[in-house]
């Protein structure tokens, strides 16, 4: 049965009390907005209008449906609902993606990318590709414009879980900015093994010292089983962010593991430098 | 009335709390957002899967004469020529000669991906029928 919430039913949307059908266009606003001040520098990268000529049709399947998935869990912690008056999160997710889909089709029509006379399946890559990054935006809408968010803390019930979980969002949120570009690719040319050994020794220091050192916020290691000191988390979250960058690296068509291991290591490791980062910020907004 | 009020607040600040079972529908708006998104998806994820699993086609240029957009300058003439990859996977750093009144001129495209249009304009002696073309080397994706 379909249930509908009266439009003048109201609803709790931060301090005061508003109908409910205003909350609803509130919220969907928000994510627009989400959307567009996460992803807009991504709707203005060639590399990625170039990449939408190359990805395989499958890889960009595979990824509208990773995309989705991690849409799912960025709801869980941020979202874009100041409050969570609706239960569905997997709605929720759906609802991203079509912002996604309408923020990037819109944009990607008023600069000229997509032109009356583009081959459809053309148009079609160039706006799948664009709804990774621009959904993702609208998931973490309130966390990125606002105050408060709809997350339920009682989801994440294991602290060593956290630590796997802020590294992972945060992690592939901010590397999605730097992923489709060629300057990973540049900096590892530029690069010989001496250096690429620093940036991932400077990776791991620079976690370190965003969460453990800075000390940004209070933390509580005593719950956790696992991951149970600083060193280890830094440990723990480098490999997730390096596990990510490779992802990313295959998705964009870099490299991925089966390329010899001069090609995709250095490729993995200068990019982790970047994704570790992010799920610094990641793990300490969880 | 007052006591409605409160009752009516609590409901409200419940709706907003981890711990509360209460929540609500979307409403009309909620709806159309989560039917026209999905539709959107589904209309995505359709067309992408469709073109994944026609065959693959070899890129293949086609050009042609933009006849109506030939202008003169001078004593020759602007000739707008259009190269259109028919294949159906992109080509990287074409390189390509095309021949327009017995001029030869090179062109290089970047990139162009499957059924995408590029047009050159090139300079010839006099306003030209027809355009050939010749590719010379391209990366393949």
């Amino acid at each position: 049965m379909i249930r509908v919430t009266n439009w003048d039913q109201l609803i709790r949307d931060g301090d005061e009390d508003c109908r409910a059908g205003e909350v609803e266009l509130r919220d969907i606003a928000r994510g627009f907005a989400g959307a567009l001040f996460v992803s807009l520098p991504l709707l203005f990268t060639m590399e990625m209008w170039a990449v939408a000529r190359t990805i395989p049709d499958w890889v960009l399947l595979v990824f509208l449906g990773v995309s989705f998935t991690f849409n799912k869990l960025y709801l869980d912690f941020a979202g874009f609902r100041r409050c969570a008056w609706q239960r569905s999160k997997w709605w929720d997710a759906v609802i991203v993606m079509g912002i996604g889909v309408i923020t990037s089709l819109v944009t990607l029509v008023v600069t000229g990318t997509i032109k009356p006379g583009i081959d459809l399946y053309l148009g079609v890559k160039l706006v799948g590709i664009e709804t990774m990054a621009t959904s993702l935006g609208a998931s973490v809408a309130i966390n990125q414009l606002g105050s408060g968010d709809s997350s339920d803390d009682a989801k994440v019930s294991s602290a060593d879980l956290k630590v796997l979980v802020g590294s992972l969002l945060g992690g592939f949120l901010f590397a999605l900015n730097i992923a489709p570009t060629m300057e990973p690719k540049v900096i590892v040319l530029q690069q010989n093994w001496y250096l690429t050994g620093a940036t991932l020794l400077l990776s791991l220091a620079v976690s370190y010292l965003t969460v453990a050192l800075a000390a940004f916020d209070d933390r509580d290691l005593s719950k956790r089983k696992i991951v149970n000191s600083e060193w280890f988390e830094a440990l723990v979250a480098y490999l997730v962010a390096f596990a990510i960058s490779s992802m990313l690296l295959w998705v964009f068509g870099f490299a991925t593991p089966l390329d010899p291991i001069q090609v995709w290591l250095p490729q993995a490791i200068a990019l982790a430098y970047v994704t570790a980062l992010g799920g610094a910020a990641g793990r300490l907004i969880l | 009335m007052n006591e409605m009020s409160e009752i009516r607040s609590d409901d409200h600040e419940a709706a907003c709390t981890a711990e509360t079972e209460q929540t609500y529908s979307p409403t009309i708006a909620g709806w159309a957002a989560r039917l026209v998104s999905l539709g959107l998806m589904v209309t995505l994820i359709s067309a992408i899967a469709y073109q994944a699993v026609q065959p693959d086609t070899p890129v293949r240029f086609s050009s042609r004469i933009q006849q109506e957009d030939i202008r003169p300058n001078g004593s020759e003439y602007l000739v707008p020529v259009e190269m259109v990859n028919e294949g159906s996977q992109t080509a990287l750093n074409v390189k390509a000669e095309v021949v327009v009144a017995g001029r030869m001129t090179e062109i290089e495209i970047p990139m162009i991906g499957q059924q995408e249009a590029v047009t050159y304009v090139v300079t010839a002696p006099q306003a030209p029928k027809s355009v050939t073309h010749r590719i010379v080397s391209y990366e393949a994706p």
